[in-house]
């Protein structure tokens, strides 16, 4: 069976991936700013698999420099017809139609074969912005959809349409187009044709400026102080309310997996399979999986974040700080969405054009406190800060998770200065984006977002953290201690001496046996230390199913000094511990150079800052 | 001959060209000159940000923490402060 590639382009924050997963019934990732989509996303129509749909960041310009942009290009002009678009279905956005229609009439010099299709029609219609698409259609020659013909029971007509279109192409026209770079010219003509076609098609006046609610927003919003200073008051909300929040939830888990560990302690009888599941995969996994409410906090402040609109204002007021510091404005979404996780954030960076403005940010994103982070640093704190209100609101907690992700930023600032002034020292290029609408945040699509975080979190949980929790308690307790061992049981298994090998270069920053061996698991990823530790006091206890994030809270505070906890947490701030951040890194570098780089300078920052954290605070707290 | 305005800011001394960053809210001003390489003007081009087109200023703090809002055609564009530095406009209420 034939198969035609379909591909769906526009001008960024168009909503093309909303049309994609409407035709294809997946759930990528949609949000309010341009530059969401940074890679291609193919899939199957439903119901239809002759028919495979291609969703392609979002452009301005077919020819444009951008490397993310750069891929519309590579579709369009590839001389393999199999990686060539059959047809392409444009998707028009009304609140930019002169820019819709300007990349429209490029990609028509190009022999495919287009579908264009109007998006977010209500959207406009409520703003007062009405265009006579009748007359555009003719004007362009094309035929131009509405969302309602891409709905489920009208996919049937559209799959026709499409066959039909492609077949009536003729097929020297379906031969790629050599495509010649544009002058300043010819963009300038093209965008001129563009303002008459919509002079052309408008049927009512627009609502003028100072009536929209965008404009009374961004007054306050874009605002050098206000602005400022609800930047800052936002996301220190955001640190406190993930605390706060999250302590109900945790609990409720936390019971259920002590109830679990009771059922399994009353029904197994074997002592090896007990300490298997109760020490090993319920104290292992639970103790990550309790994190959870945490991690969908972060993930629900995030997503609303992104689709309110906030994020481009955001990186508009963080321009000057961040060119300051020798990061573009735009290096801010990245940064923020490595919040969440640094992988995503490394990938976004391709809408930066400079290269090595692209490479500092890509280096200084794993310094950002990701979610992977936060099991490490709420057992850390949970340990030896106590649950105090400061004044109103302000979690005492929550202010040390604040001063810890501060810290993170800081470091990232510090690094961006250092490789700018030093390796990667650049011009500065421009800052302008589209300023997209505000919004209300659709509740269905976070809920999408949230399922699949969630999922891919329990999947983790499930498969890495769990393999690693069974082999970590595995090489905790064998080979098992001689009766009259002087020392505990752990001292003497394999992970007792594998420790006993790293001791000599994790000492000085006061790292005990258990820390030294959850480090090792914990070099894949960040918060299976959490679980290791789970696992390895529930075995040094030897009680059977009852250490759970609790009883591992108090078992730490009771066992480690302040010094040792520090220490780990300021290591937390600057280890290299993830490898798929390493991974992502050589991928959109191209190159082995820097993810070792960057491995390198985390562990030595990690290692002089543990150092010195270690010793100081010893030197004043004895 | 140019006028220093403040430290940062500098304007021609025609009357009626002006930097994009010194221009006022509400101002309706036509697009003189880009002073930047190819590279760049084909950037600003491509959003439909180039000489002789006609602009409205939305907002403008003349703040370098703030970036200048304005409105081309029926869609919204902000420019950093330093970048607006670089666009010339004449204003057209004058």
């Amino acid at each position: 069976m034939k198969t035609y590639r379909i591909a769906v382009l526009g001008t960024p924050n168009s909503g093309k991936t909303t049309i994609f997963n409407k035709l294809t019934g997946l759930r990528k990732k949609t949000a309010n700013y341009p530059g969401i989509t940074y890679d291609y996303h193919e899939g199957k129509m439903k119901g239809f698999k002759d028919i495979c749909v291609v969703d392609v960041p979002g452009t301005y310009s077919i020819y444009s420099e951008d490397p993310d942009e750069k891929l519309s290009y590579e579709l369009l002009s590839s001389q393999d017809k199999a990686s060539r678009a059959d047809l392409i279905l444009f998707v028009l956005n009304p609140f930019s139609l002169e820019l819709s229609l300007k990349l429209l009439l490029e990609i028509k010099k190009t022999n495919i074969p287009i579908l264009a299709i109007v998006n977010m029609q209500s959207r406009a219609k409520s703003k007062n912005i009405f265009y006579d698409y009748k007359h555009l259609s003719k004007k362009l020659d094309l035929v131009i959809l509405e969302e309602k013909d891409i709905s489920k029971k009208n996919l049937e007509s559209f799959h026709n349409s499409i066959i039909e279109l492609i077949n009536n192409t003729p097929n020297d026209k379906q031969k790629p187009h050599a495509l010649v770079p544009h002058s300043l010219d010819a963009f300038k003509a093209l965008h001129r044709e563009a303002q008459e076609l919509v002079k052309g098609s408008r049927t009512r006046s627009h609502l003028k400026i100072e009536k929209s609610l965008k404009y009374k927003t961004d007054k306050i919003i874009l605002h050098p102080i206000y602005g400022t200073l609800i930047l800052v008051f936002t996301l220190f909300c955001v640190f406190q309310a993930i605390f706060y929040l999250a302590q109900y939830p945790q609990n409720y888990i936390e019971d259920l997996i002590a109830h679990l560990q009771n059922r399994v302690s009353s029904f197994v009888t074997l002592p090896q399979l007990k300490s298997l599941i109760n020490d090993g995969i319920l104290s292992g996994v639970g103790s990550v999986i309790i994190f959870l409410p945490q991690i969908i906090l972060l993930y629900v402040f995030i997503f609303i974040l992104e689709d309110t609109g906030y994020m481009p204002r955001g990186a508009l007021l963080m321009d000057k700080f961040m060119q300051r510091i020798g990061l573009h404005g735009k290096a801010f979404i990245p940064l923020l969405s490595s919040f969440a996780c640094a992988v995503p954030g490394i990938m976004a960076t391709k809408s930066i054009k400079n290269r090595r403005e692209r490479f500092t940010t890509i280096m200084v994103l794993p310094l950002i406190t990701c979610a992977a982070r936060l099991p490490v640093y709420t057992l850390l704190i949970s340990a030896f800060i106590p649950q105090k209100t400061l004044f109103l609101f302000i979690n005492q907690q929550g202010l040390i998770l604040f001063a810890l992700y501060l810290l993170g930023v800081l470091s990232a600032i510090f690094v961006a200065f250092l490789l700018k002034k030093t390796i990667l020292n650049s011009k500065k290029s421009p800052l302008f984006l589209e300023l997209p609408n505000y919004k209300i945040p659709s509740l269905r699509l976070m809920s999408f977002y949230l399922y699949d975080k969630c999922t891919l979190f329990i999947k983790r949980a499930g498969t890495i953290i769990l393999s690693l929790t069974i082999l970590m308690w595995f090489l905790c307790s064998f080979p098992k201690a001689p009766k009259g061992y002087i020392g505990s049981d752990i001292s003497y298994s394999f992970a007792g001496m594998i420790a006993n090998v790293l001791t000599p270069i994790f000492s000085p920053l006061g790292f005990n046996t258990e820390i030294i061996i959850s480090l090792i698991p914990g070099l894949s990823a960040r918060e299976v230390v959490v679980s290791t530790l789970g696992s390895i006091y529930s075995i040094s206890d030897g009680e059977n199913g009852s250490l759970l994030i609790t009883k591992l809270t108090e078992t730490i505070s009771h066992n480690w000094h302040l010094t040792t906890e520090l220490s780990l947490l300021v290591w937390y701030v600057f280890a290299p511990q993830c490898l798929s951040t390493l991974i992502i890194t050589k991928k959109e570098t191209r190159s082995y150079t820097w993810p070792i780089l960057m491995f390198s300078y985390m562990f030595i920052l990690a290692y002089i800052f543990s150092f010195l954290t270690y010793n100081i605070t010893k030197a004043v707290l004895t | 001959m140019i006028t220093v305005l403040k430290k940062g800011f500098f304007m021609p001394a025609q009357n009626d060209v002006l930097m994009l960053c010194r221009a006022q809210k509400k101002d309706r001003v036509v697009m003189t000159k880009i002073d930047a390489d190819d590279s760049a003007k084909r950037k600003f081009a491509e959003l439909g940000l180039y000489e002789g087109q006609k602009i409205t200023i939305v907002h403008n703090w003349q703040s370098r923490r703030s970036p200048v809002t304005i409105k081309v055609d029926s869609y919204d564009l902000a420019i950093s402060f330093e970048d607006a530095r670089k666009i010339y406009v004449r204003k057209l209420n004058l």
